[in-house]
């Protein structure tokens, strides 16, 4: 199966009633949760105001220069949700890079594992939405500009709605599991010729990608925020 | 450039029968040559009404998903590069606000490439998950 077909080294602790793949999925999701949660409970030991460590100056660094480029995007209060989005980032970001280490498995290149994180933005798009404006005003955004227009418009903003996590899941899907195919098949063909270490190469395009993707996957939900919100419109009011 | 085109889009029209075609002269040849053998003289038969044969199914696959990459892969890259051109053009002209312009860039650019993406999904499934096989293999 596409999911299924195996990279390299896997290894799963074996649940009952998960077919391998997931097992070893669900492993390395487990994996990722707890090099998170460990290191950040690490660098939160040492914080300080005055004398700043240095793993705590990189997390900063991070958080802020996410938090600017949400301000950039969509203007003022872009940050407001940073906990949501930052948390996303970080989770995406290591398990998109865990795959360097031999024997994990990115848990990202599973169709499944990306759905139920994109379904955390497809809920909690429309909850911003009537936080902020309320619920009259969320209808009213999403009948249109004309009344005699409004079921149209409605139904095609449901619609596009539910595209959302569907675009979501299936970017940041293709995306890593294709570089996975790619890497086996890449190292498939060096070790038939010649035993060539071929992977050290193709490393660094991996770590864009995966960079790359979680940057999107937490900007995508910022933007979708924005317009449920409509935050980008309350300079024109 | 339309000129290019045209004429890949010619060869690629042609190839796909042509492809077919040796296939299925291949495999026929192939089942004719182990004739003597009582287990395949089933299968010869098969061939000869023109039954479709799995070499002809995973070749024509394989044509498919390779073409599929190949046409998705000059959409993209003309997309990407008039989106890139138009943002490099932007930024010269206004240094100052080069953070917005390359975020939207990359957020157009990631649009773009997720075009891209849906057709590796999709050949990706043809190749590897691909419903059908169990009733051509059998």
């Amino acid at each position: 199966m596409i999911e299924g077909l195996p990279v390299g080294l896997e290894f799963g602790i074996p649940f009952p009633g998960l077919g391998f793949h997931d097992q070893v999925i669900f492993t390395n999701a487990l994996i990722v949760m707890a090099l998170i949660f460990i290191s950040s409970l690490f660098i939160v030991r040492g914080i300080s105001l005055k004398r700043p460590t240095r793993w705590q100056i990189i997390l900063e660094g991070t958080l802020n220069w996410l938090a600017n480029t949400m301000e950039e995007t969509i203007g003022s209060g872009g940050s407001r949700y940073l906990p949501l989005i930052a948390s996303l980032f970080i989770y995406v970001l290591v398990g998109n890079l865990i795959s360097i280490i031999p024997g994990c498995v990115s848990p990202t290149s599973n169709l499944t594992h990306n759905l139920a994180l994109a379904l955390i933005v497809f809920f909690a798009t429309p909850v911003v939405g009537i936080m902020h404006i309320g619920f009259k005003n969320f209808l009213k955004h999403r009948m249109g500009p004309v009344l005699a227009l409004s079921p149209l418009f409605f139904v095609l903003e449901t619609i596009g709605e539910f595209s959302r996590p569907v675009s979501l899941t299936i970017r940041l899907f293709g995306n890593i599991r294709g570089e996975e195919i790619l890497i086996a098949v890449i190292n498939k063909i060096a070790s038939m010729i010649y035993y060539i270490p071929i992977t050290v190469v193709i490393l660094p395009l991996t770590l864009i990608t995966g960079f790359v993707q979680a940057f999107i996957f937490a900007l995508l939900p910022t933007i979708y925020f924005a317009g449920a919100a409509g935050w980008g419109e309350e300079e024109h009011k | 450039m339309r000129k290019a085109l045209t004429i890949t889009l010619l060869i690629m029209m042609l190839s796909i029968p042509a492809t077919l075609t040796l296939a299925q002269e291949e495999a026929s040849e192939t089942e004719v040559t182990t004739h003597s053998a009582d287990i395949k003289q089933e299968k010869t038969t098969e061939a000869e009404k023109g039954e479709f044969s799995p070499i002809v199914y995973f070749m024509s696959i394989a044509v498919t998903s390779a073409f599929a990459m190949a046409i998705v892969a000059i959409g993209a890259a003309i997309s990407q590069a008039r989106a890139a051109v138009s943002a490099m053009e932007a930024v010269a002209r206004q240094p100052e606000a080069s953070g917005k312009i390359q975020i939207q860039m990359i957020l157009a650019l990631v649009f773009i490439e997720t075009l891209a993406i849906y057709t590796l999904v999709v050949v990706l499934i043809l190749l590897f998950a691909n419903p059908f096989t169990k009733y051509v293999v059998g």
